[in-house]
This record gives C-alpha cells, structure tokens and sequence, in this order.
C-alpha cells in the first residue's frame, strides 16, 4: 500500500474511485472535528469564565466579545467545510453531466488544502474569469487531478508552492499542476495517475525540470465517461 | 501557579490558545508551538516537564517530533493528540508516548493524565 491508500496493484476502476472518495472525506472529517474541537474548548471557556463569575471574578465585555467571534468564525469555517463536502459528494449523482471545470477544480483545491499544509506546501488556484464547460465523470476527473496532487506533494521541498491553473484549450481544457522547489523523483501515483488518464480519455504531460515540476492534464470536451472506465 | 510547565505542539492556533487559557486559569503553566520543528527549538531553550503533541502537524510529522523530543529529552513524558484512531486500537500511536488523547479534548481528562505521566516519571 502507497502513503495514498492506492495499492500498486489496485486497477479496479471502482475500487480506486471508492479509495479517492475515502481519502477525500478522512481529510475533511479530520478537519471537520478539529472546528468541533475548538468550538468545545472556546465553549468550555465560556464555562470556566461563568464558573469565575459566580465566585465574584469579573468578565470584561471584550473578553465575552473575543469568544463569541471565536464561536462564529469556527461555525462559519465549519459550514464552509460541509458545503465543499456536500458539494463533492454531489459529483457521483450522475455520471456524465456537463459542468464547469473552474467551480470544480476550486471545490477540489480547498478540499485538499489541508493535506498540502500537512505536507508543507502552499496551494494556490488560478481560474479563468469565464466558465470552461465539459462533458463527462466529475468524479474520475477529481480522482485524476488529486492523486496528480498527491503525487507532487509526496516530491516536494519544505515551503514548496503548488499552483493549479485551469485553461480552455482547443480541445476542451488543461489543468496545469505547477510545483515550484520540488525534490527530483517519480512516485507510484504517476503510474496510476496515467492508467486513469487512459480510461477517461484525456491526455497528460509529465516534465521535471531542474527547480520544478508539472503535471499537466489535457481533457477533451466530452471526458470522463463512466463506460470508458468499466473494464477493469 | 503550577510546579510543573507544559508544551502543547498543535497547527490548530485557536484550539491550542483555547486549551492554554483554559490551562492557565487553573494556575497550569502552559506555552505552545504551532508545529514540530519550532517545539524542538523551543525544548532546546527552555525546560518543560510535560509536552502535549497532535501527531497531524505540517512540515515534520507528529511521530518523528515525538522521536526527535525523545531521543533528546529521555525523561520527557509526551502525551499525544490524534483526531481518531483509523481502528480504534491504540498499538497505532507510536512508541515512546506516555498516552494518548482523542479530540475533542476534556479538559479535565486532559489534566488528570498530564498528572498520571508526571507521576509515573
């Protein structure tokens, strides 16, 4: 088994998605209990500062103020986190469905940013103004760009910056994975990450390059189709 | 205040002010550090008797911070924090921890095995 939870051996077309999928929700539900561990603690301040008050301590109304903002902010990020979740999870409902690359990749990247802090990596977006519109499995587009992701993360130096662009093309649309200050190396997920292009019927690009490597995935404008990807 | 100091080694800035204010105001003197390296550092200047260390940290891992606080602080007890435990077994937290902790934290759980460990050294 690789660090990502994909088996070398693993070509089930289905048991890999089914791996993407539980390797999205571990990351989010992990952070997902950190909001719900802070708004316990902030909580049980709100609890020791009251117990004070009733032995004759005084709050001052900007303490009260410092806590409530807490308790909002971290309900604010928490909602934000279920509603990418929601989002993602929505991606399986059909299988091909047109939909905008752009609002798809931006869901993808902030559900993952948490495994590039973990890794020491900054992740940044860069979308076009316009939507990109394709056809095809969101969901095997998302696996295809995350273990893309992964792949560069598990090569990257300390304080590394990842860049994900999105492009229209010719064709349908680029998704460029740019890792700025990478370690030279070809991990497992590259092998898998071109066994999947293959099935959805995109393209990729793999170049590395003395101070950086990129990723690049070239999808049509029909990609991704569920019964490209049933054989296995 | 306490006779004995703590560090808590966690990247979730609110959760660990939170816990250190909680600690604070019943006479526990606590400090944290935001990530491995920087908890290293700060052992190598100044002397606490406990450490309290989440094993997700960016940049060096919980566990190899907890290698590297051991193999240069014998004595140390290092209680970890983990979010969950992937089979619910605790044969997962690696060795050398002197317990572990599953967020959320209580706060008086949390004391009760500071104590534990300090008495156990």
């Amino acid at each position: 088994m690789s660090d990502s939870g994909y088996d070398r051996r693993d070509r089930n077309p289905a048991d890999t998605e089914l791996k993407f999928f539980g390797a999205i929700t571990a990351s989010v539900t992990h952070e997902l209990n950190n909001v719900i561990s802070i708004i316990n603690q902030v909580g049980g301040l709100l609890e020791d500062l009251s117990y004070g008050v009733s032995q004759g301590q005084e709050i001052k109304p900007e303490q009260m103020q410092k806590i409530t903002d807490r308790i909002s902010h971290q309900t604010e990020r928490g909602i934000g986190i279920i509603k990418r979740l929601n989002t993602f999870a929505h991606t399986v409902d059909e299988p091909v469905a047109e939909f905008d690359i752009c609002a798809l990749m931006e869901n993808l990247v902030a559900l993952s940013e948490r495994l590039a802090t973990l890794a020491g990596v900054r992740l940044t977006v860069q979308l076009g103004d316009e939507p990109v519109l394709l056809t095809g499995n969101r969901l095997k587009i998302q696996q295809v760009v995350f273990l893309a992701l992964k792949s560069l993360l598990k090569i990257a130096a300390k304080d590394a910056r990842l860049e994900i662009s999105v492009h229209r093309e010719e064709k349908g649309a680029s998704i460029n994975l740019d890792l700025a200050m990478s370690e030279m190396g070809v991990t497992p997920e590259v092998t898998l990450l071109k066994t999947i292009v293959g099935q959805i019927e995109a393209e990729m690009e793999f170049a590395a390059k003395p101070d950086k490597t990129i990723i690049k995935i070239i999808l049509p404008h029909r990609a991704g189709f569920a019964d490209n990807t049933a054989s296995g | 205040m306490s006779d004995f100091k703590v560090l808590f080694v966690d990247d979730e800035e609110e959760l660990v002010s939170a816990l250190i204010e909680r600690l604070q105001y019943r006479d526990i003197d606590a400090a944290y550090e935001l990530n491995g390296a920087s908890a290293i550092e700060r052992m190598r200047r100044e002397k606490y008797d406990i450490v309290v260390l989440d094993l997700k940290l960016p940049g060096i891992s919980g566990a190899e911070t907890l290698r590297v606080v051991k193999q240069e602080h014998p004595d140390i007890p290092v209680i970890l924090i983990t979010g969950h435990l992937p089979s619910g077994e605790p044969d997962e937290i690696p060795r050398g921890a002197a317990d572990y902790l599953i967020k959320p934290i209580n706060i008086d759980v949390l004391i009760k095995k500071i104590v534990q460990a300090l008495d156990r050294k």
